[in-house]
Formats: C-alpha cells, structure tokens, sequence
C-alpha cells in the first residue's frame, strides 16, 4: 500500500508524462481510499492546468521574422572536422574581407573542371619522373602550365600511384568525367541535387551547369541527398583515380586553413554544396559595412610544391553592386606544410592568378544566381 | 512527427524547414523566459530573435550533450543576463532587477501580470494569487516549479540545465507543487475537500 507520500510522488509524476502501469494501479488504489489525496490531485491538476497560463503569448509574426533572418543567412552546414591535420597555425593576417564558406561538390565538379583551361598542357598521364613534375608545379604556377586540364582525358588511372607522394597521381585523381577510363556511370550526380538536397546547390549549379558536367567517375552516394549524407561521405569518397590520402589531406588543410586562417577574425559561415571530391572552398563573404563587399572568393587547392607543401590559392572577388558579375581583387597564396604545421602565405599578383580565372570566375557567377 | 534530435540533425544540414519547427516548439518558452529576465516585451522579442539566431549559426557547435532545447535555454539566458549586468552597470541602480540575488531569481521566475494576456478579472485574480504564491515558494522549489509548468521543459531537460539528478528534479517538483497548494489553502483561495493536507 502507498503512503500518502509516495502517492504525492506519484500523482505529481502522473501530470507530467505517463505512469507505469504497475505504479498507475497502485495509486488508484490509493486514490480509491483517500480522500485528502484525492483532494491533493484534485488541486495539483487544477494548478497544473493554471500554471502555464501566466505565460505570455509569443508576439505576432516573431517567428516568421526569425526565419526570415535565418533564411538571410548563408546556407551553413557544419564541415566535419577530419582528424590527422595537427590543430595549431601561425597566424598569418589574412585579407580584409569577411567569408564565408561554399564546399564545392556537386558531383563531378573537382579541381579539373575548376582551374582547367582550354589547351593547357596536361599532368595526365603519369610522369616518369616524379622529381621534374614536382618542380613544374612549383615554378609553373604564374604561366599556369601546372594545372590539370579537362580537355586532356586521364587515360592512366594511376593503378600504380596511390601515395600522396606522388605527384602526377593527384592530378589523375582529380574526377575527369571526360576521362575515358572513367566508370560508366552516366547518370549525372546533378539528378540528385536539387530534388533530394536542402543546400543551396540548385540554385547555385543549376540542373544545366551540372548536366553539362562530365559524368562523376563513380557512383556516390547521393541518391540519399548528398547533403545527409555529408559527414559520412565527405572525404571518404574514392574512384578509380583518387588518391585518398592526398584528398583527405588537402580536404583537411583547407577546412583547417579556413578555421584557423580565415575562420579566426570574424563572423563566418560556412555552406555545403553535395560534395565530391572537393578540393577547393567557395568562400561568400557577409558584409559587414555598407560598402559593397567581395561578391565570393575561392580558397583552392592548386597543387604541391617542390617542398611537398600544399598550396591554395585564395582568390576574392568583389561586385559593384549585388548580383552582378565579380571582378577579381587580391590573391593569397597559403603553403600548408602539413608534416610540420607550418603555414607561410605570399601575395601573388593578378597576372599570376590570371591564368586559372575563367573557370573560378564562372563558380562565382552562379553563386549570384 | 519527427524528434528533436532528428530535427536538430536535418537543421545542421541546412534544413531551415526543421529548424522552423524547432522554432515553434520552442519559442514559447523562450520569449517567455526572456520576458520574465527582462520585463520588457520588446526587450524579450529582440532576445528571442538573437537566440535562435545564435542557436543557428552555432549549430555546428552544438554537440547532442544537452537537448536543444536545453542548450538554447542557456544561450537565452545568457543573453539576458549579459544584458540586464550592461544595463546595472549603465544606470548605476536596479532597474527591473534588484540588487538582491534572491530578489533578482525571483523576479526572473515569476512572470509579470502585465504581459498576461488579455481575461476576466476573475481569472486575472486567480492567476495573481499563483504568483504570489509562487513568489513565497523556496528558490529551488520555485526554479525547479517555473521550469516544468512555464517552461515546459522535461524532467531530464530541467535535471541538465540545474546540473541534478532526474529523481531529485521529479521529488523536488513534487514538494514544490504541494508548498505552491498549501499557500494557496492557506491564503483561502482553493477550496480543498478535505482540511487534513497530507
């Protein structure tokens, strides 16, 4: 039998969420022969009931104008952070404007179709010497010969290069969809996007930006929604050509890079497309003056040293007015050092730069749209 | 109908239609607590506004170690309190919350009889005898009381944000809900069946 106690217990619990069965039974048998505590629940329904009376009604249309001011916002979704990159970076002062993050990755879309331009030479098929590729990459940056290019068909899935050491494996990792060699997996990732993503990718690529992209060289994930299914996959991806180690690792530098770097000085968010094989960051800056602000910039990778640094570009681009076309400003050139967490950065000048523009120019276009 | 931690999850994605319903489940309480912290509707509004605002843009830091619900509990109440502190610090006296700690939990526990809505005056005096009797309660039986029935708030969610056992939140809320009758009795406002109160 319940003491009046444990019945106060009891019924208090039983305003609150339901009682289990056994401990139900035996305050109704309680109930059945106590009066005062039949008074007691009684009174403490009636006050359960009052209590959330005193409340005030939230004002009018507040929510709705959270929701718009969320909606406002940049699309954010949180990039995972990847273990193996160490934690600690000099602080380099990065440029003045205020970003925010884009992770580029719609399928197919990778440093290839990015920094490609018609007719450069190509990294494609794999060099037989490791050492003269590297050092084109150092030195080929300003002419721009050190890219990898679409128009160039990765014919060599580097079966035999799978090290990060390895230079021209990085480039044939890049997802080529022109490549021959690539699967034939003919459904375009774009299908996925706009109908299963809550991401701004649709309005970002559009279904025609997307379909006019090669073929992503595997099947991914993203009949689930890509952008579910973003932390399970993001760079975890592999195709045939893709070195895992080097991807996770510039992957790793360029969300460090930009939690560190870029992330430490203001307010930033930071935006998810599907993502593939991302080697870039699309950065959106969020104004904070009334001037207008960079319209986008992109943080890219764009290759590795001779001193087995990773390098990234960050461009920035700045729009008279919104929505309108950007025009380029300033370029930082970060070096990642990731075996001894150096980090050292260059400004390089607009010429430099010029070279892998066009193809950057055209994401920040679409950004707008 | 979807879980918090379900709608949590879809909104770090990005999914402003999950988070429009974490809004709704929350905003009550929010504004209310605001409100309470603040005695200014607008005040309360601007907070409310902050608070899911901040709740979003930090999603990405919210590690699942609380409910929601919880976390951005604190995050109001901490706006609130970094606000009303400015506010002391600027006017140099008590404004709406005195200098008395006990007085300040009080005051941020009961709501005031001003933002009610709109009732017959018989409800408005009923209501204002549970205030006061809510103001004569304990601190802790009055937090833990305000938690429950205001805020709504679990069992679970009250035992994280006062940092106690889920079973001293349940005892607790038991005695606070008798002590909160017993004034009432006392004061001759319930009219109770039987006089010997258990």
């Amino acid at each position: 039998m319940l003491t009046c106690d444990e019945a106060l217990e009891l019924i208090s619990a039983s305003l609150d969420g339901p009682l289990a069965p056994d401990e139900a039974v035996r305050l109704e048998e309680h109930l059945k022969i106590c009066a005062p505590c039949r008074a007691l629940r009684a009174d403490l329904e009636s006050l359960h009931d009052q209590l959330p009376l005193l409340n005030a009604p939230v004002p009018e249309g507040l929510s709705q104008r959270i929701l718009d001011q969320i909606h406002a916002e940049p699309k954010v979704v949180p990039l995972p952070r990847r273990h193996g990159l160490p934690r600690h970076w000099r602080q380099w002062a990065a440029s003045a404007a205020v970003f925010a993050l884009v992770l580029l990755g719609a399928g197919g879309i990778g440093l290839a179709q990015i920094t490609a331009l018609p007719g450069e030479s190509t990294l494609s098929s794999p060099s037989p010497t490791p050492q003269t590729e590297r050092s084109t990459i150092g030195t080929s940056l300003p002419d721009g010969s050190g890219f990898p290019s679409v128009s160039a068909p990765v014919s060599t899935p580097p079966a035999t290069e799978d090290t990060s050491e390895d230079l021209p494996s990085v480039y044939a990792a890049i997802p080529d969809g022109s490549a021959s060699s690539a699967p034939p997996s003919a459904e375009p990732s774009p299908t996925s996007v706009p109908a299963s993503t809550p991401a701004p990718a649709p309005a970002l690529y559009g279904s025609e930006e997307l379909d006019s992209l090669p073929a992503a060289p595997k099947s991914q994930p993203q009949a689930d929604g890509p952008v579910q299914d973003a932390p399970a996959s993001y760079g975890a991806q592999t195709n045939s050509g893709t070195s895992d180690g080097l991807q996770e690792t510039i992957q790793e530098a360029l969300v460090l890079l930009y939690e560190e770097e870029l992330g430490g000085q203001a307010a930033f968010t930071r935006s998810a497309l599907p993502e593939s094989e991302a080697t870039a960051l699309l950065l959106q800056p969020i104004p904070v003056t009334e001037e207008p602000a960079p319209r986008c910039a992109v943080l890219i990778y764009v290759g590795m040293t001779a001193e087995k640094e990773l390098k990234f570009h960050l461009h920035s681009y700045a729009s008279a007015e919104p929505l309108l076309s950007a025009r380029d400003t300033s370029y930082l050139c970060y070096y990642v050092l990731p075996a001894t967490e150096t980090v050292r950065v260059e400004t390089i000048s607009e010429a430099q730069a010029q070279q892998e523009d066009s193809a950057v120019h055209t994401l920040c276009d679409k950004i707008d749209n | 109908m979807q879980s918090e931690a379900e709608l949590v999850r879809l909104a770090r994605q990005g999914d402003e239609s999950a988070f429009a319903l974490l809004v709704e489940q929350n905003q009550s309480r929010i504004y209310n607590l605001a409100l309470r912290m603040t005695r200014n509707p607008d005040d309360a509004a601007e907070f409310t506004q902050e608070a899911f605002l901040n709740a979003w843009r930090g999603l990405s830091k919210f590690q699942g170690e609380s409910s929601f619900s919880t976390w951005l509990y604190r995050l109001t109440s901490n706006l609130c309190i970094d606000f009303l502190r400015r506010e002391k610090r600027r006017s140099g006296l008590s404004m709406t919350v005195s200098l008395d700690d006990e007085e300040e939990g009080r005051q941020a526990d009961v709501p005031d009889e001003r933002f009610s809505p709109e009732q017959s005056a018989e409800r408005r005096e009923v209501q204002e005898l549970i205030r006061a009797g809510l103001r004569s309660l304990s601190e802790e039986h009055r937090r833990v009381l305000v938690l429950r029935e205001l805020d709504g708030l679990s069992y679970a969610e009250i035992a994280q944000l006062l940092g106690l056992e889920e079973g001293t939140v349940k005892s607790r809320i038991a005695r606070a809900r008798l002590a909160l009758r017993k004034y009432l009795i006392v004061t001759g406002n319930f009219s109770s069946a039987s006089s010997s109160t258990p």
